[in-house]
């Protein structure tokens, strides 16, 4: 878990929490994520939670400094698969903002063409004829394809690994999110759509984008560490001073804004984490 | 995506594990369509008698069509009756303990209301032994009350009243319903502490309001801060009725991990405009409860909505 405190002057603290499976933990920290050295005022606090291991690093920042990369997670052959880079800065108004880059740095092609037109192919059959246009078809493969993978691999949170352990809700849950998504769009894109071909089309998408490759999955096959990496819960926290005016993320009942994700959620396109408050 | 989902799989997470969903399809005239479908998981095979260790099924109903069949992997058990309007319905989905002995019963009720609403009430009941609050695991808690609670409330009778109201409310944020915060422990652990006290402070507000009726907002407000500043560990103690340490591997009320345990889904399709409900309202006007039977043993479970038939309210 990643947290910055931001305090009104527009500098910050950062604080990086790390854990390890203990079954994985003889391999050290090195082995997952790329983490600055202790020196430059960066500080390491090792302990044990549980049987798990757990490495807390702590440093400050200064507003509006240009920083270098914090933390990256690395994936197969110790190659980072992303990487988490900060900005604070305070402006002209006194307001401070916040925001954290997640860039992707592990297989360009993780999400491939051939998978897109294949998409592509299964929306336009999934579409009631009178909306098979090519321009639907893009747009529709397009926002639904972007709608997904928030759901499933966040932000605000990743929906995958609830899926499975819960799959009946996660049915209910994702054909709703689907459904408000379709209700949104569908002046646009699907002009006169009635509510039963909404729905069919809704549980269709469903079916494109998760259902019908579960049972293709291979669970004989053993899990790979560099892969399994890909799907690593990180959570990033923002406590900010005062009020917060604007956030992509979610904010807590005390006032802290989160968000999670994991790394393979940043494939196709950088994220970015943003908060806006008035320290007052 | 397929990528992901493959890695998925990889994890062991999609192992398969048991679960019941009821739709319940209402009419406006109080009648309803109960479809329950039972799963058993992948790998297992499609006999009755697989499903009868988990589930208690009762033969012969009248009214009551049995489907066996498979989706995808899974072997399904679907049963289907239709209740007239104003006639009782026998429960329905129980749900056996590890010895085969029924520990879980729900039992449905559709009433057409004066007004012409019509209201959906369903109660889980727990047949297991009932867990009560061990006084070690309220004190605590009570230290802590002890510097808000107004006078007038200082006794024990209230502490015990909000251990108790506080322990039911832990097992139902964690287990639901409405929605099992259980699952984020596993899939976003470090948002869990997070997201639990949001959840927290929204579902002990009301047992608190109904254990203090006339204390004053901001009086309930400390009370409720208070609770939340329990750490993990008598919190741990308070929800499994224990005054020992938590010990994860000796669970108390014999809990496996969410993905093992049979997940119990309600959903209802009112026949208007939902107007009262303690479940989650889809966008197309569904509404659904999730939960583990772990959140059952300090006392039954109540699912409510009212809907609105006719013209505008």
């Amino acid at each position: 878990m990643v947290t910055t405190t931001l305090h009104a002057d527009g500098s910050y603290q950062r604080q990086e929490k790390l854990t390890m499976s203990s079954l994985n933990g003889s391999k050290g920290f090195n082995a997952y994520f790329h983490f600055r050295a202790e020196k430059d005022g960066v500080k390491y606090e090792k302990a044990l939670e549980g049987d798990q291991p757990k490495l807390t690093i702590t440093r400050d920042g200064i507003a509006g400094a240009k920083e270098p990369i914090d933390l990256e997670v690395v994936g197969e052959n110790n190659k980072p698969l992303v990487s988490s880079q900060v900005s604070v800065g305070k402006q002209a108004d006194g307001k401070i903002l916040y925001t954290e880059r997640l860039r992707w740095l592990g297989d360009p092609n993780v999400f491939n063409l051939e998978e897109y037109f294949a998409d592509q192919r299964s929306i336009r059959a999934a579409l009631p004829p009178a909306y098979r246009s090519q321009k639907t078809v893009v747009a529709l493969t397009g926002a639904s394809s972007e709608l997904m993978n928030g759901l499933l691999l966040g932000p605000p949170k990743p929906y995958i690994v609830k899926a499975m352990l819960n799959k009946e809700l996660a049915k209910v849950e994702l054909l709703d999110a689907v459904t408000a998504f379709l209700e949104e769009h569908k002046q646009s894109w699907l002009p006169g759509i009635t509510q039963e071909q909404e729905t069919q089309l809704a549980r269709s998408l469903l079916d494109i984008y998760v259902y019908k490759d579960l049972g293709k999955v291979d669970k004989s096959k053993p899990s790979q560490t560099g892969e399994m990496q890909m799907l690593v819960p990180l959570a990033y926290v923002v406590k900010a001073p005062g009020k917060v005016v604007q956030t992509n993320g979610t904010v807590s009942k005390d006032g802290r804004v989160y968000w999670g994700l994991v790394p393979l959620a940043t494939a196709k396109h950088d994220i970015v984490l943003s908060v806006l408050c008035d320290p007052g | 995506m397929r990528l992901f989902l493959a890695l998925l799989a990889l994890t062991g997470v999609l192992s398969g594990c048991e679960s019941v969903t009821a739709y319940t399809k209402i009419e406006s005239d109080g009648s309803f369509v109960r479809t329950v479908r039972y799963s058993q998981g992948e790998g297992s095979s499609p006999s009755l008698s697989d499903f009868q260790r988990t589930f208690y099924l009762p033969q012969n109903h009248p009214g009551v069509s049995y489907r066996l069949g498979k989706d995808d992997k899974e072997p399904i058990l679907t049963t289907s009756r239709r209740v007239s309007a104003g006639h009782p319905m026998p429960a329905d989905i129980v749900l056996n303990d590890q010895s085969h002995k029924p520990i879980v019963q729900c039992q449905v009720v559709v009433q057409k209301l004066a007004d012409g609403d019509v209201a959906y009430d369903e109660t889980i009941h727990w047949l297991g032994p009932q867990q009560d609050v061990a006084a070690g695991s309220v004190k605590p808690m009570s230290a802590i009350l002890d510097k808000v609670l107004p006078d007038r409330y200082r006794t024990k009778e209230y502490e015990d009243k909000v251990g108790r109201a506080m322990a039911k409310v832990l097992l139902q944020t964690l287990f639901g319903p409405p929605y099992p915060h259980i699952l984020d422990a596993v899939s976003t652990p470090d948002l869990f502490e997070i997201e639990m006290s949001d959840a927290l402070q929204k579902n002990i507000e009301g047992p608190l309001k109904e254990i203090f009726p006339d204390m004053s907002d901001d009086e309930r407000r400390q009370v409720m801060e208070s609770l939340l500043k329990l750490n993990q560990e008598d919190l741990g103690k308070l929800a499994q009725g224990t005054d020992k340490p938590h010990d994860a591997s000796a669970n108390s009320m014999g809990a496996r991990a969410p993905g093992d345990e049979p997940s119990l889904l309600f959903v209802v399709k009112p026949p208007g405009a939902v107007v009262e409900t303690n479940g989650t309202v889809t966008s197309d006007g569904h509404v659904y409860w999730s939960l583990y039977k772990q959140a059952l043993p300090y006392g039954d479970v109540k699912l409510h909505l009212v809907a609105h038939v006719g013209g505008s309210k």
